[in-house]
């Protein structure tokens, strides 16, 4: 009940806040209320909110095109391709047997004949309003005597949700496990290892960068130049190896991922942190040069401040500014995991369940990942330009 | 009486030093058509501001090395060899797995658990597969560089296209790239025409997005606006007036497109989804999958270092000169 009531009030008020915000924008209420107009008419807000929706319509364009490419893949060859790969032991079994057990998945999975009601209901689970989700598993019985075919309707469990993504029946237990569940359970596996990269990525590729632009063409700027060239240049798969033998072979981290054990953690995390500092370091460098020859760094020299104090102080505030925005987009992409990664350190998150449920025709898992990795690119989206905001003074939300 | 004398000076100095100050050399009709300056072509002073850098010198040696190997690599092994007659390519298949450096095998032999590559000569199967490898980025990189102008300029030119390409864009960032190359590959057979096309699938759009970006910036300078005033067609402002422009930024796309792509197919690679060995398609990316999904290379390091010996200075030495180009070929570089 608790959920019903958190869920709708949510969802009004997000509605509200949108209504709210177009209306002001089109001058059609508040008109007079100056500090209304500078608050809620302000062009980056309704900026965010297009973008946001822009973002949601092709999230629905890409769950339709996924959907059809899927169907399309489930019904071909008179569904004999899909059946031979779900039911084990097809070419063993009865003939007729094996097409009630192959029903029998359908019908767990949700497939009928209609790919349009399909598609429908799977828009209408997904649409992020509570609901109560009841999940039944059919089994399905032969009559020896008549040949006839007799299906078992067994109701597994309620749940009420607010998006339901349907169930995973391949890639895990027959029962068939909520895809939100599974998504969910190895995001935090992903985040774990990914945190701590987006950290180290962090804390050394903003000095790195500071200290490349400090001394330009020097010899730090050089190998960190190096350095930058040679990430871009590689392919990441070849990359990570690299740092893999250096980090595993040579230092003896261990390489395989346990749960729980802090150290397993260090070399993947490691090995994808050094990789992305140089994406940083290339920017702040860049960012911080810009800024090199602007009149208030010329000031702030000419008062005698040490070049030091200029860079940290000065320099840093006014370059980091267009690099705050990808920020969140690190933090919460670490979630997704990456894919090279989860392979070579034996991972069990994102990265490998896509990978599996794509080797065993999993869908609705394909599909939760497409959804939970678009809705993370778009909150990404509205943190980076909220963060930007808080850190820039010259942005402002309110009236001076 | 001084003020009188003070004006006399300046009449002196304005009207009497005058042809002390020059000669006349009178006129010549010789001289006219004469530049005082050096001649100056933007492709000469490109190529002499690449070739300062003693580095740009050393990436084109090793590129020259590798596309030398790629052609005569294959050849200049004599051994007894297994000649896959459906494909056509011969491959040299050694007695023994895990083979070290030697005399007979330069490079040593494939694992037994690298598959396709069991056994095999590892310097043959280098060398082909950096061939296909290179062949795939070069076509790649065309593909998408003219692809990308065309729509680029497009894009940027006329400002209708904008909202859908940009919702495109969006799209494709929102989804992630890997994801979409499962589910086609569920219905399409690898083939060379496939795995381009796969590739290019995308790979135009970042281009496309970058000509635009560039072409919004410059489309309103004052001799684009004089120029459209006197009726240049859209055509003409596109070819005449706003590539022209743009071409130090195209050619260092161009250069960094073939090493990202062959980046690009090492990804496919390692989730198989690219070429099917079998058929004699081996690239660079397939070997160093195969070296990888066999836990052999923890004792015989030699399958992992030998695709990446030619990996590593192969796409550093083109991304090297594809940066170098694009100072090179910035025109505020030149004198």
């Amino acid at each position: 009940m608790a959920t019903y009531i958190i869920g709708y009030l949510l969802i009004i008020l997000v509605v509200a806040f949108v209504v709210f915000v177009e209306l002001v924008g089109h001058k059609v209420i508040f008109v007079n209320n100056a500090r209304i107009q500078t608050i809620f008419g302000h062009p980056l807000l309704r900026y965010s909110l297009r973008r946001i929706g822009s973002a949601i319509i092709s999230i629905l364009l890409a769950i339709t095109a996924t959907f059809f490419l899927i169907r399309f893949k489930v019904d071909a060859n008179g569904g004999l391709d899909f059946c031979k790969k779900v039911v084990t032991n097809w070419d063993k079994m009865n003939e007729t047997i094996a097409w009630a057990q192959c029903a029998a998945t359908k019908a767990n999975l949700g497939i009928t004949e209609n790919w349009f009601v399909d598609l429908f209901t799977y828009f209408f689970n997904i649409l992020p309003f509570p609901k109560t989700i009841c999940v039944s598993s059919f089994e399905s019985v032969v009559d020896e005597i008549t040949g006839s075919v007799q299906y078992y309707e067994v109701l597994t469990g309620c749940r009420t949700t607010v998006m339901y993504l349907g169930r995973a029946f391949f890639i895990t237990a027959a029962n068939g496990e909520f895809v939100t569940d599974v998504i969910f359970s190895k995001m935090g596996v992903s985040f774990e290892v990914g945190i701590i990269a987006v950290l180290v990525e962090i804390f050394l590729g903003y000095p790195m960068g500071m200290m490349m632009a400090r001394r330009k063409d020097g010899i730090f700027d050089r190998i960190g130049n190096a350095y930058i060239i040679s990430i871009d240049a590689i392919p990441g798969v070849a990359y990570y190896y690299i740092w893999m033998v250096i980090l595993c072979t040579l230092i003896g981290l261990p390489r395989k991922y346990e749960a729980g054990n802090f150290m397993t953690l260090l070399a993947p995390a490691l090995t994808m942190g050094f990789t992305g500092m140089a994406g940083i370091a290339l920017w702040v460098r860049r960012y911080m040069l810009d800024e090199f020859n602007s009149d208030y760094v010329k000031f702030a020299r000419s008062k005698g401040l040490s070049e030091n104090r200029i860079l940290a102080v000065h320099i840093l505030r006014n370059a980091i500014v267009p690099l705050v925005r990808s920020i969140p987009a690190a933090v919460l992409g670490a979630l997704l995991g990456t894919f090279y990664l989860e392979k070579i350190y034996v991972i069990p998150g994102v990265g490998g369940l896509l990978v599996d449920a794509n080797d065993k025709s999993d869908f609705y898992v394909l599909q939760g990942i497409i959804i939970v990795s678009a809705l993370i690119s778009v909150v990404s989206y509205l943190l980076g330009d909220i963060v930007t905001a808080v850190i820039d003074p010259r942005i402002s939300f309110s009236k001076e | 009486m001084s003020e009188n004398n003070n004006i006399k000076n300046i009449d002196s100095v304005v009207y009497h030093n005058v042809e002390d100050l020059f000669t006349v050399v009178g006129a010549s009709e010789e001289n006219i058509e004469k530049l005082t300056s050096a001649p100056y072509s933007y492709w000469r002073e490109t190529f002499k501001q690449l070739f300062k850098r003693p580095l740009v010198i050393v990436c084109l040696a090793l590129l020259v090395l590798i596309v030398f190997f790629t052609i005569f690599g294959p050849i200049m092994k004599s051994y007894p060899v297994v000649a896959d007659e459906a494909s056509g390519i011969v491959v040299h298949k050694s007695e023994y797995s895990n083979m070290p450096w030697s005399a007979q095998y330069w490079f040593g032999t494939g694992g037994n658990q690298m598959g396709y590559f069991t056994k095999l000569d590892l310097w043959t199967c280098v060398w082909v597969g950096t061939r296909l490898s290179l062949i795939l980025g070069t076509v790649v990189a065309v593909i998408d560089t003219i692809l990308g102008i065309i729509i680029g300029s497009l894009w940027g030119y006329f400002r209708k296209i904008d909202p859908i390409m940009i919702e495109l864009r969006n799209f494709v960032d929102n989804v992630p790239s890997i994801l979409l190359y499962f589910l086609l590959m569920q219905f399409l057979k690898p083939s060379f025409w496939i795995i381009v096309f796969l590739l290019c699938m995308f790979g135009w759009l970042g281009l496309a997005g970058f000509i635009r970006n560039q072409i919004i910036i410059i489309r309103n300078r004052e001799y684009n606006i004089a120029s459209q005033t006197l009726g240049s067609s859209p055509k003409a402002m596109i070819t005449h007036n706003l590539l022209p422009y743009l071409v130090s930024v195209i050619v260092t796309v161009v250069s960094t497109a073939i090493p990202a792509a062959i980046s690009s197919e090492v990804g496919l690679a390692f989730f198989g989804l690219s070429f099917n060995p079998v058929n004699g398609d081996i690239t660079l990316g397939q070997l160093l999958t195969a070296a990888t999904n066999s836990s052999e290379w923890v004792d015989n390091p030699n399958l992992l270092i030998v695709p990446l010996v030619v990996m590593v200075p192969l796409t550093i030495s083109f991304f090297y000169i594809g940066l170098a180009l694009a100072d090179a070929t910035d025109p505020k570089n030149h004198r």
